[in-house]
């Protein structure tokens, strides 16, 4: 009974989702609003948490939104979730200011646009509410040993590579792919099964 | 290695790796050229891992961002910003209407129960004072001291009915087909003394469709009485009868 109903709630917010990526299609003003409503407090925490800097922060968490608002009649979806997509552009775009203060803005850029494309967060069958996925996430991370935890930190909020994560932790390249493996593995199973 | 030949969890860690932005320049533009042709491999897996690694954004300790942000973004974007204007006023004017016109309907609503709780208390006091009087006469006409006179007996025209007179207690008077009473007119009783005495004012009493009730309180000596007599009167009464008499009832006492 309980799964029903939680089905059935997940399903209305799947529906409102589907609601906001419609309004936004057709740049329906409170659409931007209730977008800036729902994700600007995580939007805002990550975008802190990778520049640590307030007023960068501010800077592009606008830059953020404003890139999810034009592009928001490219997300032509029947099932898809907005809140991914704008988390990932916002991480993008925090990611690429840290970049770009260091000289290497021009090759990364482009890998970093080629992850927050439409394509990869429409057509899915994710019906996951916003809360579920924070609460499976942190579950899931908390699974993880220091140097598991250590790696994925310096990789999604600073943007090291492989090789800069072990030129800063003086460790082997061998050892911290494997410290990457086996968190992403630990965390995608733990996530998923939650 | 080429991608085909990667196993299951070495393709998912790809994905992610991708999605992180963490993959070597040459694996990078080979999952690239995947994602851009289209392949259903690629992008089922691509969505699944920028689920996971979009979720790390959850981990980040939670901040408030200011308020003054939103109002910059709206601008920016040239979204009139949703919410107070002049909305509010009307709301907040509309919400004073309604509880003004609450205030003033509860207020005639009070007032008019109020009314007609002072309506049904002064009815109680009558009924109180109805049945205090009832109770009074029951107990005046069943004592056994009490003399009863009938008068007008067998005379359809005339008044007729009865008297009863208590010594402690005074004289009641019940009279029918009195006649009617003329305008600034009105009945009053007269105890007619033995020995020819002047007829003493007894009270003043209305008659209603023919009927009249009169009771005199006080003590009375049915002794000295000669007879119970009802004349019509000026409202203000009089001091001695006025022609004619309506009723006469002899008192005898035996």
């Amino acid at each position: 009974m309980i799964w029903h109903i939680l089905i059935l709630f997940a399903e209305l917010v799947a529906a409102n989702d589907q609601d906001l990526i419609e309004r936004l299609r057709r740049r329906d003003p409170d659409a931007m609003s209730d977008l800036y409503d729902r994700y600007s407090r995580v939007v805002y925490s990550i975008i802190l948490r990778i520049v640590r800097n307030a007023s960068v922060a501010e800077e592009l968490v606008q830059e953020s939104f404003l890139r999810a608002w034009n592009r928001g009649s490219d997300f032509d979806a029947s099932r898809g979730r907005i809140g991914p997509w704008l988390l990932t552009i916002a991480r993008n775009r925090a990611i690429d200011y840290l970049r770009s203060t260091a000289g290497q803005q021009q090759a990364t850029t482009f890998e970093l646009v080629s992850s927050e494309r439409v394509t990869l967060f429409v057509n899915t069958e994710d019906r996951m509410l916003d809360q579920e996925q924070a609460r499976r996430i942190r579950a899931a991370f908390s699974q993880l040993n220091e140097n598991q935890r250590q790696v994925l930190e310096l990789a999604y909020f600073e943007g090291l590579s492989q090789s800069e994560m072990a030129e800063k932790l003086g460790q082997p390249l061998g050892t911290i792919k494997t410290w990457v493996r086996t968190a992403l593995t630990t965390l995608r199973g733990t996530f998923h099964a939650a | 290695m080429p991608l085909e030949n990667l196993d299951p969890q070495d393709r998912d860690i790809l994905y992610e790796l991708f999605a992180l932005g963490l993959l070597e320049p040459d694996q990078m533009a080979e999952v690239r050229r995947l994602l851009e042709s289209g392949d259903p491999e690629t992008i089922a897996g691509l969505r699944k891992a920028s689920l996971l690694t979009s979720s790390l954004a959850y981990i980040a300790p939670e901040s408030k961002p200011p308020a003054a942000l939103r109002r910059r973004l709206m601008l920016a974007s040239g979204v009139k910003e949703r919410g107070m204007g002049w909305t509010w006023i009307l709301g907040l004017a509309a919400t004073c209407v309604a509880l003004i016109t609450i205030a003033f309907n509860m207020n005639q609503d009070v007032q008019r129960r109020e009314a007609q709780i002072a309506e049904l208390r002064t009815q109680l006091d009558s009924s109180q004072k109805l049945v205090a009087q009832s109770k009074d006469l029951y107990d005046f006409l069943r004592q056994p001291s009490t003399l009863t006179v009938k008068f007008g007996d067998g005379q359809p025209t005339p008044p007729r009915g009865q008297v009863f007179i208590n010594r402690e207690r005074g004289v009641l008077l019940f009279a029918g087909n009195l006649p009617a009473m003329p305008q600034g007119k009105i009945f009053e009783m007269w105890f007619v003394p033995k020995g020819g005495g002047a007829p003493i004012p007894a009270g003043l009493f209305r008659g209603e469709n023919g009927q009249g009730i009169h009771f005199r309180p006080g003590a009375v000596d049915p002794a000295l009485i000669a007879a119970i007599a009802v004349t019509l009167e000026p409202e203000a009464g009089s001091t001695t009868p006025t022609m004619p008499i309506l009723i006469a009832a002899p008192v005898q006492v035996e």
